[in-house]
């Protein structure tokens, strides 16, 4: 029953509304021919022009307040600039200056009513959000077109990149395949397996050439006879033989055989570590050199340098005393490179200056390895670290 | 063969006795062989390298001078005070306060107590002597001591001069110092010509100044009248070269300075002549010269006043400098579109361009040594005194303010005095100074610019 009313009603309302807006089409389109010719006979009889500056002036006190009408421009106030047509003939060519004195004219000043601006002001049409050009930036931004039927609202994207194209539809097949199942009787095929090297066995790749076999390889001095020809020697160690035949000059005499040997492997210590000299101890550590360096480089100063100075490179050699005080009349110019004689003396004091300075109480170095720093060499180079 | 398999060979008879006897030969070897070693090896020093210096003052003690006449007891004071002063201006020296001395020096012959010095970590002692003379002389001598060296650094010198000029006995002295332990000529006695300026900003009085290199000694050459510009020292410090525009129009002149004459050298009507210095042999002049709408570079014969065009460009070109040999000028220009610096040959010719950077370049000036040419740069609002090597590379710029303008070189090319102005309607000129590192900026004189550096004096 509410369904049936309901329709009722809203037949009803459509009717009414139908005839509503016929008649205000109908009166759209035919009652604009009546208005016209009112309004454009009002406008002939109010011709303005006719009116004396007197009869105006009289009229002004009865004239209807403009209450909409926004206020007086700023132009009147300025002297210069208002203009006197208010109380003047408007058919006069030039206007009248302006009295500085009278700034507050808008009792006598219609400009209301003669200044064009209201009516800028209130013709302007409001700016609608509707309005393409400002969707429509050039700031990189999406460009919506005005569309008839709302879109729905998309879901927010969490992604610039669009999502991938789905994979093409699965097509089904009419047939139906049985399930696969192990074959008992096949035999199991191992899988390819690609070759991986062999685990390590070492982390460092030593080769016959860099590591002998443990046998003499070289020796200090000359062999005393010319090397026999090979020999299997393997099957005579294996087999041990009464033969009375003299062995090889090697295996007759082992006492130089092993003098070589030891020899070589002094030798080849010796070569291992040329610059540490120490055979009476360890040879110092790298934070006892470094130590040693800092120690000295703590004092080298070469702020009053000339600028000559600082590009010489200079290698100071000088003996130690075992308490760890540098023995300073042992401190001599071992070398120099790069600028005048001049420059290198200088060079070479400051670097002088330096090693006495620190050294002056002892610098800290292991006394069980004096043999190590007994004699040093310091080379200053002050152009590799400053910049002048 | 190896050696296992040759040990095996060997021992075929009595394999342990013959083992045990090829061990100990082996070990006795062994023990040989390294005791060899090690004697070879002691030969070899240790080997350290270092790269990292220290970049601070040397401190160093310059106590009161020993007054050996009587008279000479302030003279003593300020001449030490006046070389401590020289030295650490200079930035490469620190004075170690005389509150902190351990021993005095009472003597001028008396040995020095090293272990004194050494334990206030003096690095360097001067000490002096000062007498005067009944004819207005007073003789200045001192010593140089390296204290950790405990040795006496050269010989000890003596300078004599008339009493007045006690200043310059220091700077002497200073100089001496400088040299022994820097390895490069000083530049303490010398002096600087700059205009000096007076007055509101908008009704400047200038004058041509002249005063030591550390503001002393503050005279004037010119009486203000007119304004005078960019004033230039002779190589050999007698004369000063100066734009002044007493007529309307910037001329030339030359002042001598024994003399305080002065003559016009460029006046020809109708042009304006400026920017002008001298020439390493001391006779010619090079400067700028507008005629109408171009500003050219000429040589002028400062005997004959023969005139000789070096440039001939639409454009500006202005500034020249000489290089220390006289070969070569050094001037900016515009013919680029952008004020940058050029290089050219003394007798004129083809330049070559050498500024490449970001900005303007203007004011270049040779230095002394010839390695640099100081300049000033405008980027980016700011005012910048640089160094650049000759060929343009190596730039690097020493300081960065509102208005910095008009290098000169100290006479060891080590230091550069230039002109710094501060903004503002109460901003003034002032004469500042920096070491070609960037270290030690400092002020030497305000209300002045245009400086122009001597060469030491003789």
């Amino acid at each position: 029953m509410a369904q049936l009313d309901s329709h009722t009603g809203f037949g009803t309302g459509m009717y009414v509304s139908g005839i509503g807006h016929g008649l205000l089409l109908l009166w759209i389109l035919i009652g604009g021919f009546f208005v016209a010719r009112d309004d454009f006979s009002d406008l002939a009889v109010s011709d303005v022009s006719i009116v004396s500056a007197e009869e105006f002036a009289a009229l002004q006190p009865a004239a209807p307040s403009t209450p909409d009408a926004p206020d007086a421009p700023p132009a009147p106030v300025v002297p210069d600039a208002a203009p006197a047509a208010p109380s003047e003939d408007t058919a006069r060519p030039t206007p009248t200056p302006p009295e500085p004195v009278t700034p507050a004219v808008p009792d006598e000043a219609p400009a209301p009513v003669l200044s064009p601006a209201p009516a800028e002001i209130t013709d302007t049409a409001p700016v609608t959000p509707d309005e393409p050009s400002l969707i429509d930036g050039d700031n990189g931004g999406l460009t919506i077109e005005p569309d008839a039927t709302p879109t729905p609202q998309q879901a927010p994207r969490v992604a610039q990149e669009a999502a991938p194209a789905p994979d093409p539809d699965v097509q089904i097949v009419d047939t139906v395949q049985a399930p696969t199942a192990p074959d008992p009787d096949a035999t199991p095929i191992d899988e390819a397996q690609e070759a991986t090297a062999p685990e390590e066995t070492t982390t460092q790749i030593v080769t016959e050439a860099d590591e002998p076999a443990g046998g003499i390889t070289r020796s200090t001095r000359p062999g005393q006879r010319p090397a026999p020809p090979p020999q299997p020697v393997v099957a005579e160690a294996e087999e041990p033989t009464q033969d009375p035949t003299p062995a090889p000059q090697e295996d007759a005499n082992p006492l130089g055989d092993a003098i070589n040997s030891a020899v070589a492997e002094a030798a080849q210590q010796d070569n291992a570590a040329p610059t540490l000299s120490g055979a009476s101890g360890p040879p110092l550590t790298s934070g006892e050199r470094d130590g040693f360096r800092l120690g000295i480089q703590r004092c080298w100063n070469v702020g009053a340098l000339g600028t000559d100075a600082l590009q010489v490179v200079v290698v100071v050699a000088f003996d130690m005393e075992p308490d760890g005080k540098p023995n300073i009349g042992s401190i001599n110019l071992l070398s120099s490179t790069g600028g005048s004689g001049a420059a290198v003396n200088r060079a070479y004091e400051a670097a002088r200056r330096a090693i006495i300075r620190c050294g002056a109480q002892g610098y800290d170095l292991p006394s069980d390895k004096y043999d190590q720093w007994r004699e040093v060499e310091v080379t200053f180079n002050a152009a590799r670290g400053q910049i002048r | 063969m190896s050696y296992a398999k040759r040990r095996s060979a060997a021992s075929k008879d009595t394999p342990d006795r013959r083992e045990r006897t090829l061990d100990m030969i082996r070990l006795i070897a062994t023990v040989f062989a390294i005791c060899l070693g090690m004697s070879s090896a002691s030969a070899q020093p240790l080997q350290l390298e270092l790269d990292n210096p220290n970049i601070e003052p040397l401190p160093f003690a310059a106590p009161s001078f020993i007054p050996e006449t009587a008279g000479a007891d302030q003279y003593a004071r300020d001449l030490a005070d006046v070389v401590a002063a020289d030295l650490s201006g200079s930035g490469l020296f620190r004075e170690i306060d005389d509150a902190a001395y351990i021993s005095q020096i009472t003597s001028f012959d008396s040995p020095v107590q090293y272990a004194d010095w050494k334990a206030i970590n003096a690095q360097a002692l001067i000490t002096g002597a000062v007498s005067t003379t009944g004819d207005g002389q007073i003789v200045v001598k001192f010593r140089l001591f390296d204290i950790f060296s405990e040795d006496q650094m050269g010989d000890g010198l003596q300078f004599v001069g008339p009493i007045e000029g006690w200043r310059r006995m220091a700077h002497k002295v200073s100089d001496a110092v400088y040299a022994r332990i820097t390895g490069e000529g000083g530049y303490f006695d010398s002096r600087v010509v700059y205009v000096s300026e007076s007055g509101p900003k908008n009704a400047r009085t200038k004058r041509v100044g002249i005063m030591d290199y550390d503001g002393a000694n503050q005279q004037f050459l010119t009486d203000g009248s007119s304004i005078v510009l960019a004033p230039r020292f002779s190589p050999a410090g007698d004369r000063v070269i100066y734009t002044s525009y007493e007529t309307g129009f910037p001329r030339i002149y030359m002042l001598d300075l024994a003399s305080v004459q002065r003559r016009v050298l460029q006046d020809q009507p109708g042009t304006m002549s400026f920017a002008p210095r001298f020439a390493p042999n001391g006779q010619e002049a090079v400067f700028s010269l507008n005629t109408g709408s171009n500003t050219d570079i000429y040589k002028l014969n400062l005997a004959t006043g023969a005139r000789t065009q070096l440039t001939n460009a639409p454009s500006i070109e202005t500034a020249p400098s000489y290089s220390p040999d006289g070969r070569q000028i050094v001037f900016e220009s515009d013919r680029s579109g952008t004020q940058q610096l050029y290089i050219m040959p003394a007798s004129g010719g083809e330049a070559t361009r050498i500024s490449f950077g970001q900005g303007r370049y203007g004011t270049p000036v040779w230095s002394p040594r010839g390695d640099l040419i100081a300049f000033t740069k405008q980027n980016r609002g700011r005012f910048h005194i640089g160094v650049m090597r000759t060929d343009g590379s190596g730039e690097r710029l020493l300081t960065a303010s509102f208005l910095d303008e008009g290098p000169t070189w100290a006479p060891n090319g080590r230091v550069i005095m230039f002109m710094r102005e501060s903004a503002g309607t109460e901003g003034g000129s002032s004469l500042y100074s920096v070491d070609i590192s960037g270290r030690n900026l400092k002020q030497v004189l305000t209300g002045a610019s245009d400086p122009s550096w001597s060469p030491l004096l003789e």
